[in-house]
C-alpha cells in the first residue's frame, strides 16, 4: 500500500484528511518536528490564521525541512486551504508575514467590500486551465464543484502558476496553483468534497507519485 | 446558497419536534445522514438534543464513526460548553462546532475558541424567540430558557468575537413547516457580515426560493420536509437551480 505523509503541526482537523486518504486505499503517516517526512508525498493541511501557522513552522524548524524535502525532484507537496496559502511569499493576515516562498505571490483578503459576507463558504466550480503538462490530470475536474471555506486567497505573481480559478461573486480567484514542478496547492478541501474530492485526491496521488 | 439538513439526535435516534419541543422519532442517524450526504447535501448539521439534560455533548463517538464514511462538512452542536468540548468535537472529526448556550453562559468562549481553533470552525448558533413586535430574544437550552440578552447586541458581539458563521433559528417557526421567519431575517440581515444559515419553518421549495432571491449569502438548514420525505435535496436543488 502506498503511503502519504500528512504534516501535523496543530493547525486544524487532520482526522478527516486521514480518513479520506484511507478511504481511497493509501496509508497515512504523520510528520511533526519530532520525526522525518516518511514518504515522497507530503500534504500540508491547515485551518486557521497565516501568521499563527508560520510561527509554528518557523519555531519547530519545519519550514526548512519542507524546503529541503522539495529540492528532491521525486518528492511532491500538496497544500490544502491554509496549507496552500503558506506556499506563497507573504501573507497579510494579521500583519505582513513571510510565507514559505515556494510560489512567488501574496495572500490577501478576498475582498474588503463590506457587503461581502466572509468567509466564502460553500461548493464552487473550478475552471481548469489548458496545457498544464504534468498537471494535465486536473482537466477531468474542470467545472466540478468542491467545498471552500476561506476569507483569504493566495495570488501568484506569475499567471503561469495559476492552474485553476474559481469565482466568489464577481471576483475571480486562484483556486489551484503550482510551481509547475512538484508542488500543488488547492484552496478547497478535497477531503470534504464528497466523491469528487476523493477522486481528486486519488488522481493527484497517482499522477504525482 | 447551501442546503444543510439538520439532524437532531436523542438516545440514538434522529428526532423532530415542533418549536424545538414535542419529539417524534424519525430513524437511525447513520443511515439518514448517509442518505442526505449522497443526496447532494452541502453540509450536515448534527445537534445533540439531550445535551442540556446531561450538561454535555454525547455524540463525539458517533461523529468519529460516521466521518470514516462521510466526506462532506459536518457541524456538531449541543452541549459545547468550553474549549475542551470544542477540541473534542474537532478531534472526533467534526469540521465546525455550533455554540449557543455555552457562549451565553461563558461570554468569552466564542472569542477564545475562534482564536485557538480558527474563526471558520466556530459557528454561533442563535435560537431566537419573538417577544414583542419586531423584537426577539436569544434563548438557551433548546429554546427553553430566556437569556435576557438583546438579539441585535448579541449578534454584534459574536461577530466581533470572531465566529465564522451564524445559524439563526426561529423557535416560533421551528418544526411548523409554515415558512422561515422572514421578519427575523429582515431585522438582522443588515448587521450580519458573516454567512447566515437560516433555520426553522421550511415547508416547501418556495420558502427556500424566497430566501435565495431576496437575501445574498444566506443558506438554509432544513429538517421536516426531508425527514418526512416530502422532497429530496436533489429535487430542491434542481428546482432552485443550485
Amino acid at each position: 500500500m502506498k503511503k502519504v505523509c500528512i504534516l501535523d503541526y496543530g493547525m486544524g482537523n487532520i482526522r478527516s484528511l486521514k480518513n479520506s486518504i484511507k478511504k481511497i486505499g493509501y496509508s497515512t503517516v504523520f510528520y511533526s518536528d519530532k520525526n522525518e517526512i516518511n514518504s515522497n508525498l507530503l500534504i500540508i493541511p491547515g485551518v486557521g490564521a497565516f501568521n499563527s501557522a508560520m510561527n509554528i513552522l518557523k519555531e519547530k524548524k519545519i519550514d526548512d525541512k519542507i524546503k529541503t524535502f522539495l529540492t528532491n525532484k521525486d518528492n511532491n507537496i500538496l497544500g490544502i486551504c491554509l496549507g496552500k496559502q503558506l506556499l506563497y511569499t507573504k501573507g497579510s493576515e494579521n500583519g505582513n508575514i513571510p510565507g514559505l516562498n515556494l510560489i512567488s505571490g501574496k495572500v490577501d483578503i478576498i475582498s474588503d467590500i463590506k457587503n461581502y459576507k466572509l468567509p466564502n463558504v460553500g461548493w464552487k466550480k473550478i475552471n481548469v486551465k489548458k496545457n498544464l503538462g504534468k498537471f494535465g490530470f486536473l482537466t477531468e475536474f474542470n467545472q466540478q464543484k468542491f467545498y471552500f471555506i476561506h476569507s483569504f486567497i493566495g495570488k501568484p505573481n506569475d499567471e503561469k502558476n495559476i492552474l485553476a480559478t474559481s469565482e466568489y461573486k464577481d471576483i475571480n480567484f486562484c483556486s489551484v496553483s503550482s510551481n509547475h514542478q512538484n508542488l500543488i496547492g488547492v484552496q478547497f478541501h478535497p477531503e470534504k468534497s464528497g466523491d469528487v474530492g476523493l477522486n481528486f485526491l486519488k488522481s493527484t496521488f497517482e499522477n504525482l507519485n | 446558497m447551501r442546503i444543510i439538513p439538520r439532524i437532531d439526535i436523542k438516545n440514538d435516534y434522529v428526532i423532530k419536534g415542533i418549536n424545538l419541543e414535542g419529539l417524534r422519532k424519525i430513524g437511525d442517524p447513520k443511515s439518514i445522514i448517509e442518505n442526505y450526504s449522497s443526496d447532494y447535501a452541502d453540509e450536515i448539521l448534527i445537534m445533540d438534543s439531550v445535551a442540556s439534560l446531561y450538561g454535555r455533548n454525547n455524540l463525539f463517538d458517533f461523529i468519529e464513526e460516521i466521518t470514516k464514511e462521510i466526506f462532506i462538512p459536518i457541524t456538531l452542536g449541543g452541549g459545547i460548553n468550553n474549549l475542551r468540548d470544542v477540541e473534542k468535537a474537532l478531534n472526533s472529526g467534526a469540521d465546525k462546532v455550533a455554540i449557543n448556550s455555552g457562549a451565553i453562559n461563558d461570554k468569552k468562549l466564542i472569542k477564545e475558541a475562534s482564536r485557538i481553533f480558527g474563526s471558520s470552525t466556530i459557528i454561533s448558533s442563535i435560537e431566537a424567540k419573538k417577544i414583542d413586535h419586531n423584537k426577539w430574544e436569544p434563548y438557551t437550552n433548546c429554546g427553553r430558557e430566556k437569556s435576557g440578552l438583546n438579539l441585535i447586541d448579541w449578534i454584534k458581539k459574536v461577530q466581533n468575537d470572531g465566529c465564522g458563521e451564524i445559524i439563526l433559528t426561529s423557535i416560533d417557526n421551528e418544526g411548523t413547516e409554515n415558512g422561515f421567519d422572514i421578519d427575523l431575517l429582515k431585522s438582522t440581515y443588515d448587521i450580519i457580515y458573516k454567512p447566515i444559515i437560516l433555520c426553522g419553518g421550511c415547508g416547501s421549495v418556495e420558502d427556500i426560493k424566497y430566501i435565495k432571491e431576496n437575501f445574498d449569502d444566506c443558506s438554509v438548514s432544513i429538517a421536516s420536509i426531508l425527514h418526512y420525505k416530502k422532497t429530496t435535496i436533489k429535487n430542491l436543488k434542481n428546482k432552485l437551480v443550485l
